[in-house]
């Protein structure tokens, strides 16, 4: 998202050069550029190496009274256009002595995943689509409802993923079912049949976890039995 | 505790909350808030007696959308609805932040000292579609390079 002209001089002198170099900018104010080579890259916002600034609790509040005060929808987007939000002011940011934007933190449950889990696999999905074909996808449903039923695993009759019937979805593949984060750990460790999917699953990781909370298992990552019974 | 007056406790508030299934369908879900005093040790917050439930967040069927109403209203109104149920379970919180809770506390000593209890959220504990929620931050956006943060 870019910056409107008149929020400019809010945002440092630093972040107003990077936004200038680069054409897409994150309404958190993170600098786009990689920790590694030094320029700029999407693809280096997804590393946990890059340090993210939360968004400045004064401006956003006063973009968000502003918003609240705005006679139509249309001028009360704009008014927190630039700042990503939405337009209703949030309760939890009514309370005194409370930054939402420092405050709010994922759960324990999340740690791992920042709560990312979907998106995961997600992303999995529509690699083995992509790279491989709907056979792939198809072959990975199939072995998943062959596992034997567990108790924190109910979901393995449902087929995990399913092909997108809007033409003009950006992506190909979606998630046929919800996952808790119990089915999820279980999930990775049964999808590691194949060396491209365990070194995708390994790379995503790697990015997405803070390092500090990088606690995943090496026995995450081993099959449990011989894949050559699903197949 | 040296930049209150005599006799006021602020006491620290963590509040978490995550969408759950109510029946074994998986078909009804809810939202409960919790709330916990961050002074509790760590080995005793999971305990019941150190928690509690403040209230539940309904989440509209999505299948009872009027006609003629637009995705984009839809979830608008959801999420306006959304806050509205945030504001009123956070109201007590808000009236008590301005005027404190008199509330008998057992002292170094052994005995009963009347203090002024201040509650104050500490800490609200969320994942990511709630966090987005709560915040009022945009979840996603076309060509957005990145898993927005706080």
């Amino acid at each position: 998202m870019r910056f409107a002209s008149r929020d400019r001089k809010f945002v440092s002198r630093e972040t107003q050069k990077c936004s200038r170099e680069h054409k897409y900018w994150c309404s958190c104010e993170t600098c786009t550029r990689c920790a590694v080579t030094g320029k700029h890259t999407p693809v280096a916002m997804l590393d946990y190496r890059v340090l993210r600034r939360p968004r400045d609790w004064h401006t956003t509040y006063a973009a968000l009274r502003r918003s609240e005060l705005a006679d139509t929808l249309k001028a009360a987007k704009a008014e927190v256009q630039a700042h990503g939000l939405k337009t209703y002011f949030p309760a939890l940011a009514k309370l005194e002595l409370t930054n939402p934007y420092l405050q709010v933190r994922y759960d324990t449950l999340h740690a791992c995943d920042g709560g990312m889990t979907m998106r995961l696999l997600i992303m999995m999905g529509n690699h083995l689509k992509l790279t491989f074909n709907e056979a792939k996808l198809d072959l990975a449903n199939r072995r998943l409802a062959a596992i034997g039923r567990h108790d924190d695993f109910t979901h393995f009759n449902k087929p995990l993923w399913s092909l997108d019937d809007d033409k003009k979805a950006a992506r190909p593949v979606k998630p046929a079912c919800n996952w808790r984060c119990t089915e999820y750990e279980q999930l990775v460790s049964q999808m590691m049949y194949e060396f491209h999917v365990k070194h995708f699953v390994f790379h995503v990781i790697c990015r997405h976890v803070p390092k500090c909370l990088f606690h995943v298992k090496h026995s995450l990552f081993h099959v449990k039995g011989s894949p050559d019974c699903f197949t | 505790m040296r930049h209150v007056q005599p006799n006021v406790i602020i006491a620290p508030v963590i509040l978490t909350q995550d969408e759950t299934t109510q029946d074994g369908s998986n078909r009804r879900t809810l939202k409960p808030m919790y709330a916990q005093f961050a002074n509790v040790r760590m080995p005793h917050r999971n305990q019941t007696w150190a928690r509690v439930c403040v209230g539940y967040i309904r989440t509209p069927n999505k299948n009872q959308k009027p006609k003629g109403m637009s995705k984009a209203e839809f979830a608008r109104l959801n999420r306006a609805l959304f806050n509205a149920q945030m504001d009123v379970l956070l109201a007590p919180l808000r009236v008590y932040q301005r005027t404190g809770v008199l509330m008998q506390l057992p002292g170094r000593d052994g005995e009963l000292h009347t203090s002024v209890v201040v509650p104050c959220a500490a800490m609200c504990s969320y994942d990511q579609p709630e966090a987005d929620l709560v915040t009022g931050k945009k979840g996603a956006y076309k060509m957005m390079p990145m898993m927005c943060s706080m």
